[in-house]
């Protein structure tokens, strides 16, 4: 762990400085993850490329002002959720067949087709929230941010955090109450 | 704490919460079902936003690393440059407080010097005499037949003449000086960058 983090320190360090490969190398780790937030944010994951890679390009314009105060990957998906919300306001996002999942031909079918309606459904209200409680909640439940590093990411306090967390899920459980009470 | 925890029920559930905390939102759930209820509920909801799955069919990774690569622009000034000026920036409140220590220093000399008799003879004779390191003079200076009268014609020795009207227009200076430089750095920390969140409309 404390090596991984120096390594990620060494890297910023040279990317400040310059270079491309180390840059690379940040891109390499946080592809997976900047994508994910940007798919979970629009639903969309050819859009969520795109805007991942916008962000990779900010992040590098301005990574020589980045002071590690707040964690790298708070600092990224920062940039990464207004690279999305720049997209978003562009383009209306059209959910992808290629998204959905491909489950076990095992399972039966009736199954299959219930799941798979859960998930989607799961999904829509996901999307259905609002953007500034949307992104809190992805960041917490997909990324395993702590409240500080949420609040650094979206420049809000830990008191905001909270509440649009709380909102959040107080909507999507009124949204999917049949779900929770069958589970 | 008879009190339902429906407040703490997420900080709880993110390990958000105090020690002390955690362990009266634990002994409230001991005793109250409902609590016990909205809690298996969050996690349930939990669970079911885990099930949604990550983006698929995305590029192989090293495509995508390539493609951010060859957008990436040349940087503007180099980090080296960056780096010097911010270390400059970073020690101007320090020369300035070395200022400030130097005119605190001058002052009070300059005080005790103006109430003894004859302070600025005693001084120039002192060191002529027998204080050759004084305000670090060189040997030189005073070895040369008149160098001593040379600098206190060119006002060396005009410490002595240091009133409180001269200190307080160089405090102000100081003062003035540090509190732009002051104001300067806040509003450089408080720059609203480009990612701002603040763009994200509350709910």
């Amino acid at each position: 762990m404390t090596s991984s983090v120096e390594d990620e320190t060494w890297l910023i360090s040279r990317s400040q400085d310059g270079d491309r490969e180390a840059f690379g190398e940040l891109v390499r780790l946080h592809r997976k993850g900047t994508i994910n937030v940007v798919y979970r944010m629009c639903g969309n994951a050819s859009l969520a490329e795109d805007a991942a890679q916008t962000a990779f390009i900010r992040a590098w314009q301005h990574i020589p002002s980045y002071q590690p105060r707040s964690s790298f990957r708070s600092w990224l998906y920062r940039i990464a959720v207004n690279a999305a919300l720049d997209m978003l306001r562009h383009e209306k996002p059209v959910e992808n067949i290629d998204d959905l999942p491909i489950v076990a031909v095992a399972e039966k079918v009736e199954d299959c087709l219930e799941k798979q309606a859960q998930i989607q459904r799961v999904r829509q209200a996901v999307l259905s929230l609002p953007e500034a409680s949307r992104v809190a909640l992805i960041l917490r439940e997909y990324e395993g941010l702590s409240y500080q590093e949420i609040a650094n990411a979206l420049d809000i306090s830990i008191g905001t955090v909270m509440s649009r967390l709380n909102y959040a899920r107080k909507r999507l459980m009124q949204k999917l109450s049949p779900y929770l009470e069958e589970v | 704490m008879n009190e339902h925890v429906d407040a703490c029920i997420d900080a709880y559930l993110d390990a958000e919460l105090s020690a002390l905390k955690k362990q009266r939102v634990e002994t409230h759930l001991m005793q109250c079902s409902r609590c016990r209820a909205q809690i298996t509920q969050r996690r349930t909801l939990s669970i079911l936003l885990q099930n949604i799955p990550p983006a698929s069919g995305l590029k192989p990774q090293e495509q995508f690393v390539s493609e951010v690569g060859l957008q990436l622009k040349e940087r503007r000034m180099p980090m080296q440059s960056r780096r010097a000026l911010h270390l400059g920036w970073q020690s101007i409140p320090v020369v300035l407080l070395l200022a400030w220590v130097f005119i605190q220093t001058v002052s009070i000399l300059s005080a005790l010097l103006a109430v003894i008799p004859n302070a600025e003879q005693t001084l120039y004779s002192g060191i002529s005499v027998s204080m050759p390191s004084l305000f670090g003079l060189p040997e030189l200076v005073k070895s040369v037949p008149g160098g001593l009268e040379v600098l206190r014609q060119l006002g060396v020795f005009n410490i002595i003449d240091w009133n409180w009207f001269t200190s307080l227009v160089l405090w102000a200076s100081i003062a003035l000086m540090y509190l732009i430089w002051l104001a300067s750095w806040l509003v450089y920390n408080r720059q609203p960058q480009f990612w701002h969140a603040a763009r994200l409309e509350t709910h």
